[in-house]
């Protein structure tokens, strides 16, 4: 009884999990699946930290770093595009298809970037860093995909000023992806290109 | 034309527990395909890697022979599970689409072969190698070691379909009562995506990609096993609470198919 009478008595206001519930099932599965990757790349790192070391010189910082800001700029619009559905400025749309064009220029940038990779001779069969690259980047890059149909979708519709609750729900479903995206970049960035 | 309907025969509670049986052998399918696997034929941690030599294959092959062919035995009484355990969801799946062309009840009947046969095959070959191991040379043996395991880790793509393709059947479920919570949808388009990774193993002799490492083996299983128990137990949920909530027998209320009168059926309203 004690602890109910020390409770604070003004009320909370319930804390807003955007999206559905089953969305973050997806969510936190999905990061699980990288996080087993992420532990087992950098445990053969450890093991071999040399050869990992040489094989990562080979790679260009400015490119990741280029993608790192278009998808951290596709993020805000996408933020941006959210509060709009939700205030029914009728901006979402325009927002979604800014955040779908970022993800049209990092896959750009991606493709550039393992076209030259196998044009310098380097696969995914070079060595265990490649290996790792190719595949760990490869997965993003079918995320990065997955999320440019979520933003068409979104951009489809959000195309009516005034959404219901159940459009908003589906724009915070499609927007909690594409941040997902996002933050996997944010670690496989560092890991693959800046942690030597 | 109004005449009392004769009083419909109650529906034999067996339907109800056979319909949760077929929902848990999924169970079946994990605990002896992993029984197969582990103890009986020692195929997981794999045996014989892609940088093995053909001897250590040929060596696998001819050692503990009874114990690897009982291993393909009980497999293959995995098979069966696999089949009453997709047409359970496909059932469940079937009462979704009461409205419309069940698509995805059938995408999910056509992927059950699709499984069974990858998984036959499998039994067959193995089978084969263990039968007369000593008539194949080592480098045979290192070939139908790889064909073995490519057929082992690559199946995941049609298990993928049947994954999505039940996520989207509870995505779509429209009724006041769902069959299944909406998270469970997730899960299904997670495991459908995730168990993917295996698809990479063509590529790679060596590192976390390989048929023996943990993107071609460890993780696509952990995936299915993780789908498989949660599917089982969401469907014999499901089935309960259509029997114990009173929507079984299905009833003409516009929520399940409606019982066709003869006149109905050609299209004719009475």
């Amino acid at each position: 009884m004690a602890t109910a009478a020390n409770a604070p008595t003004h009320p909370r206001t319930a804390p807003h999990l955007p999206g559905e519930t089953g969305v973050w099932v997806f969510i936190i599965g999905d990061m699980v699946a990288f996080a087993v990757m992420f532990g087992s790349y950098m445990y053969e790192q450890r093991g071999a930290p040399l050869s990992f070391l040489a094989s990562q010189q080979a790679l260009d910082v400015t490119v990741g770093t280029i993608n790192t800001v278009l998808l951290l700029t596709g993020s805000l619009f996408v933020a941006y595009g959210v509060r709009a559905a939700r205030a029914g400025t009728g901006r979402a749309s325009v927002l979604f298809g800014l955040g779908f064009a970022c993800g049209l220029g990092f896959v750009i940038n991606k493709a550039v970037e393992f076209g030259g990779k196998f044009a310098d001779g380097i696969n995914p069969t070079t060595d265990t860093f490649f290996a790792y690259f190719f595949f760990m980047a490869g997965v993003h890059l079918l995320h990065v995909l997955g999320g440019m149909a979520v933003l068409a979708y979104l951009g489809r519709v959000a195309r009516r000023p005034v959404l219901n609750g159940k459009e908003i729900r589906v724009v915070e479903n499609g927007a909690s992806y594409w941040h997902l995206v996002d933050v996997l970049w944010i670690v496989l960035f560092p890991l693959l290109y800046l942690v030597h | 034309m109004t005449s009392v309907a004769p009083q419909e025969p109650e529906v034999p509670r067996l339907h109800r527990n056979l319909h949760i049986l077929f929902a848990w052998s999924g169970i079946a399918v994990l605990v002896l395909f992993l029984i197969a696997c582990i103890p009986l034929m020692h195929w997981i941690p794999t045996p014989v890697g892609p940088s093995d030599s053909g001897d250590k294959a040929k060596e696998f092959f001819s050692h503990d022979q009874i114990s690897f062919r009982f291993g393909l035995v009980i497999m293959m009484l995995a098979c069966p599970c696999f089949v009453t355990w997709g047409v359970a969801v496909a059932a469940q799946t079937r009462r979704i689409e009461h409205r419309v062309a069940p698509m995805l009840t059938y995408a999910q009947l056509a992927s059950i072969p699709a499984v069974v046969m990858n998984v036959v095959l499998f039994i067959f070959l193995a089978g084969a190698a263990s039968y007369r191991p000593e008539a194949l040379s080592p480098e045979a043996m290192t070939w139908i070691n790889d064909l073995l395991w490519i057929i082992f880790d690559f199946m995941v793509a049609p298990l993928s379909l049947w994954a999505i393709c039940m996520g989207l059947a509870i995505i779509l479920d429209q009724r006041p009562e769902p069959a299944y919570p909406r998270w469970v949808a997730w899960v299904n388009f997670w495991a459908g995506s995730l168990m993917l990774t295996g698809e990479f193993l063509l590529f790679f002799r060596g590192g976390p990609m390989a048929y023996n490492a943990v993107f071609g083996l460890y993780w696509p299983l952990t995936v299915f096993c993780v789908w498989m128990v949660v599917m089982s137990a969401m469907t014999a949920r499901a089935v309960k609470r259509d029997w114990d909530g009173g929507r079984v027998p299905l009833r003409d209320d516009g929520l399940e198919p409606p019982l066709t009168s003869g006149l109905a059926s050609v299209g004719i309203r009475d």
